[in-house]
């Protein structure tokens, strides 16, 4: 042991801090603060030569941490647990280091503990993060077999490890048969803003104030235009004088006429904890295990608690094909009481139209032409909500407009329902998807009329044109825009530039988690196919990764013995040349004696093997000629160098045996 | 090849990739398949490592039988240096040694080995074995194929009587400018520790008088011839050993001494070289081990 193990201890402990960095995001604070403070003291205690720790605190401090975190997770036993567990033990491993196997067996539980950060989150961050951990961890292995030294040789030696390992990785990781169907594997439950089963005022509000995206989409061809970018996620179709809930009926689905091309894309959805999914307004066709149901929507059947990719063929120009038959009570519903002066508005245009189309029309003037404001802040409604908005108040949000919209439908006996999901989208400048963030939220209405079956009536936009086209921040008053942007207004240019990061972060994380993190196995298939491998079934993929993992290494090995000697000053490499030469001769057993100059050495060899005297002359006296007469040059040195390289002396029979030993 | 800690390596290894398997995490499997190329390329490291090392040149001073030989070699690692290597002897007895080999550094290495009986010590290969960088496996390799020794026969000491011709033996040649005729004896000293057993007076002591020491006057002292035949034995091996014992006391002494042997017949002479090829003509008497 060049150094003593317990000299290893200080780096043992960075090798577990570094492992330990991506873990806080879900590690109780206490376990991560009691192992820190564990090697801290530690550190301590071997910096000032004392010893690690007698064995009776290693005893409590184990059952100290056991107990607590038995306790703080509540007694559950899994991954949490267990991952908490392995960060004691390895702790109180530390405290036990006296021999060379201790300090390995530590290193071995810190790859595992920087491994494990699997179960627990699947971000690029994580993904930069734990190779780094691994990196150091490697470089305190390498130290242990090193002349005691610095840092700098282990880190470069691991560095070079890893960076030599990664094509095997990868070919390794393309190639490894994948069996399961999941995709993304197990992450923790993150909490997602989103929709919930109830629409209320003040619910898309809330919403729109988190900038967190909620699902990506890539367009596989045009993008539509941004009138249409409407994103579709659930139907509400019963209100009860305040909110809207979703009673679960939805009728059947009508036949539809479609126009224009169908528009096809990928999105891949934030987890968000419920069933939904979103698509562009119409879904027609989902692929995979999805079905659109008869509102034109989408489910999934668990819940969305990673991310979740699926594709989607939708169609932007539609109408109905024909009069079908139509859930009318369901869509006509509305409470008893409430709200008297939208129900005789309503009435009045029923009066005034004799067409629902109409009817409608003069619903959308009515809110475009009586200064209604858009605003995330409107003041509080009182009991008839619809009623204090439309002619009280006259503020809201989209919430508030489609909600009192689809009141007024039905109060003029149009079948109407209100549709929560996206509007709009943004693109991300250095890659090929546009971002739908949670501040795209938005509540619309649909009517239904006889020519044209369900079709969308947006309120909000006959109160502020400009949201669809110009977005949500300049749609809203000035004075509420920094509710959207917190810090733009005060930080500016750095906020741009920090806006340009994120942008290129998400890029970079969504094609880590595209290539990576997606490798599913339909996705190995596909992948391999187009690389020519045709094969079915896991072992005829198992046969091709050892084929590939023996080509890699292969290739490593060329690499390693087709590279040549570096370069050097012409005497130097003559004795280089020269101990080669005597080692050549050591592996034969003609070893050379430490001060006999070499053509002493020629002689003896003469004398012991006639055999050899031959060549060993010719060497030596060119040796001579190169290193003592100090001429020759380039051209010498390459002869004697390719000599000594053809020269392959085979060791004589033995004709005694090692009398050193009894026999 | 692959060292314990290898094989626990390749364990932890499985662990991860059932772990990642089980729960069908490409992200496991990432890291899981890092870790692995890197287990698989530190093999080509550790093998590339003991590329370089070399022996530049191995001697052994020749020691007596029952003692231990000492191999002194110089190691060097051409490459770019800085691990540890151990390096020993194979064979039984044999020790191995750490040593920190530093870039462009020759390094000096002691190994011992025991040696039993005279003769030309065969030992068997000086190999060098590496687990450099990571531990996970182990490359052997021959640095040289056999380090010789001289092992003289282990000296005996014998009574001071049995060594019988004294000056002008039969067949003495080559005359000598030490050679006195006859010694001048000048005086009895009291006896010091430290001086030759065979200067005691005899005489006077069994008298009871004490130990005295000869003195003689005359340059080094006698001329001996150590004859095979002289020594009262059968045993060759035993032979020798005696006659070692009396080239060491006589070379002690500063005496001039000559070795007779069946076949090998060295002057009288004295100092390191002389003593060095007396003793070596006793180790190599051809004896059991003949071809």
């Amino acid at each position: 042991m060049t150094h003593s193990a317990v000299a290893h201890i200080p780096a043992l402990i960075a090798a577990l801090a570094v492992n330990l960095l991506p873990h806080i995001g879900w590690l109780p604070w206490w376990v991560a603060g009691g192992c820190v403070a564990t090697w801290a003291i530690l550190l301590l205690r071997v910096r000032s030569g004392r010893s690690p720790a007698a064995p009776r605190t290693r005893r409590l401090l184990t059952l100290a941490g056991i107990l607590a975190v038995l306790v703080g997770t509540g007694g559950a036993l899994d991954r949490n647990t267990a991952v908490a567990l392995l960060w004691i033990l390895a702790t109180v491993k530390l405290m036990e280091v006296e021999t060379h196997r201790d300090v390995v067996v530590s290193l071995f539980l810190a790859y595992f503990l920087g491994v494990s950060v699997v179960f627990f989150t699947s971000s690029l961050m994580a993904g930069l993060f734990v190779p780094v951990g691994l990196w150091v961890t490697t470089a305190v292995l390498v130290r242990l077999h090193e002349v005691p030294g610095g840092w700098r040789r282990p880190l470069k030696v691991s560095a070079r490890l890893l960076i030599q390992a990664v094509p095997i990785a990868v070919v390794l990781f393309v190639f490894f048969p994948r069996m399961h169907g999941g995709l993304w594997g197990i992450a923790a439950e993150q909490a997602v803003s989103g929709f919930s089963d109830v629409l209320s005022s003040g619910t898309i509000s809330e919403i729109v104030l988190s900038r967190e995206v909620a699902f990506r989409v890539e367009f596989e061809d045009e993008v539509p235009a941004i009138e249409h970018l409407y994103w579709r996620g659930l139907t509400f179709d019963a209100f009860d004088g305040r909110s809207w809930h979703r009673s679960g009926e939805r009728g059947r689905a009508q036949p539809m006429v479609f126009g224009g091309r169908p528009v096809q894309y990928t999105i891949t959805m934030e987890p968000h904890g419920r069933q939904w999914l979103f698509a562009l307004d119409l879904p027609v066709e989902a692929r995979g295990r999805l079905s659109v149901y008869s509102d034109y929507t989408l489910m999934k059947w668990r819940k969305v608690k990673q991310n979740y990719t699926y594709a989607v063929e939708s169609r932007v120009d539609y109408r109905s094909a024909g009069p079908s038959e139509l859930w009318e009570a369901g869509y006509l519903q509305l409470p008893a009481r409430g709200n008297p002066r939208a129900r005789k508005l309503a009435a009045q245009w029923r009066q005034q139209a004799g067409v629902s189309s109409d009817v409608v029309d003069l619903g959308l003037r009515f809110f475009r032409e009586n200064g209604f404001r858009y605003t995330l802040r409107p003041p509080l409604l009182g009991d008839d909500a619809v009623d204090s908005l439309l002619f009280d108040t006259r503020q809201g949000y989209c919430e508030h407009y489609a909600s009192t919209f689809a009141f007024l439908m039905r109060a003029a006996g149009i079948p109407a329902r209100v549709v929560a999901g996206y509007l709009g989208a943004e693109p991300n400048p250095y890659a090929d998807y546009w971002m739908v963030r949670q501040l795209h939220a938005h509540a619309w209405v649909e009517v239904w009329l006889p020519q044209s079956g369900w079709t969308r009536r947006d309120p909000t936009l006959a109160v502020e044109p400009s949201r669809i086209l110009q977005g949500i921040s300049e749609a809203l008053p000035v004075e509420e825009r920094s509710d959207l942007q917190p810090f733009r207004g005060r930080l500016g240019a750095v906020s741009e530039l920090w806006d340009q990061l994120q942008l290129g972060w998400d890029a970079a994380e969504n094609r880590w988690d595209r290539w990576v993190m997606a490798y599913s196995p339909q996705r190995q298939r596909s992948m391999l196919g187009r690389m020519g491998f045709q094969l079915e079934g896991a072992a005829a993929v198992l046969v091709l990764l050892l084929f590939a993992v023996g080509i890699c290494f292969l290739l490593a090995v060329l690499y390693r013995y087709g590279f040549s000697q570096t370069r050097e000053a012409s005497s130097d490499a003559a004795q280089k040349a020269y101990w080669q030469f005597c080692a050549r001769l050591a592996r034969a057993g003609l070893v050379r004696h430490p001060h006999e100059g070499p053509l002493d050495f020629a002689i003896r060899i003469g004398s012991r093997r006639p055999d050899l005297s031959g060549e060993v002359e010719a060497i030596i006296r060119l040796y001579a000629y190169l290193r003592y007469g100090n001429r020759g040059g380039r051209a010498a040195l390459r002869n004697l160098r390719s000599r000594i390289r053809r020269f392959r002396p085979k060791p004589e029979r033995r004709r005694f045996f090692r009398n050193a030993v009894d026999v | 090849m692959p060292t314990r800690y290898g094989w626990a390596y390749l364990v932890m290894l499985t662990a991860m990739l059932v772990g990642s398997i089980n729960y069908g995490n490409n992200f496991g499997f990432l890291l899981t398949f890092l870790l692995g190329g890197v287990g698989l390329v530190s093999t080509l490291h550790t093998w590339r490592n003991l590329s370089g090392v070399m022996l530049v040149s191995g001697k052994a001073l020749p020691v007596f039988a029952g003692e231990p030989a000492v191999f002194e070699i110089v190691v060097r690692d051409c490459r770019a240096g800085g691990q540890t290597v151990e390096i020993g002897l194979e064979g039984a007895g044999a020790e191995f040694r750490k040593v920190d080999l530093h870039a462009d550094q020759n390094r000096r290495v002691r190994l011992k080995m025991a040696a039993r009986q005279r003769g030309r010590m065969i030992t068997g290969p000086c190999v060098a074995t590496t687990v450099h960088p990571l531990g996970l496996f182990r490359r052997r390799r021959c640095l040289a194929e056999h380090l010789e020794c001289l092992v003289y026969p282990a000296p005996q000491r014998s009574e001071p009587t049995a060594f019988a011709a004294n000056g002008g033996g039969a067949g003495s040649e080559g005359a000598d400018e030490n050679r006195s005729g006859s010694e001048d004896f000048q005086g009895l000293n009291a006896y010091r520790p430290g001086d030759p057993l065979q200067r005691i007076s005899w005489k006077a002591s069994s008298r009871g008088q004490g130990l005295y020491t000869k003195d003689f006057t005359g340059a080094r002292g006698e001329i001996r011839i150590l004859a095979w035949d002289a020594v009262a034995e059968t045993d060759i091996e035993r032979k020798l050993s005696i006659l070692c014992g009396q080239v060491l006391d006589a070379d002690r002494n500063r005496d001039a001494y000559g070795l007779e042997l069946p076949g090998r017949v060295i002057a009288p002479g004295g100092g390191e070289a002389h003593r060095h090829r007396c003793l070596t003509a006793l180790a190599l008497f051809p004896g059991i081990e003949s071809s």
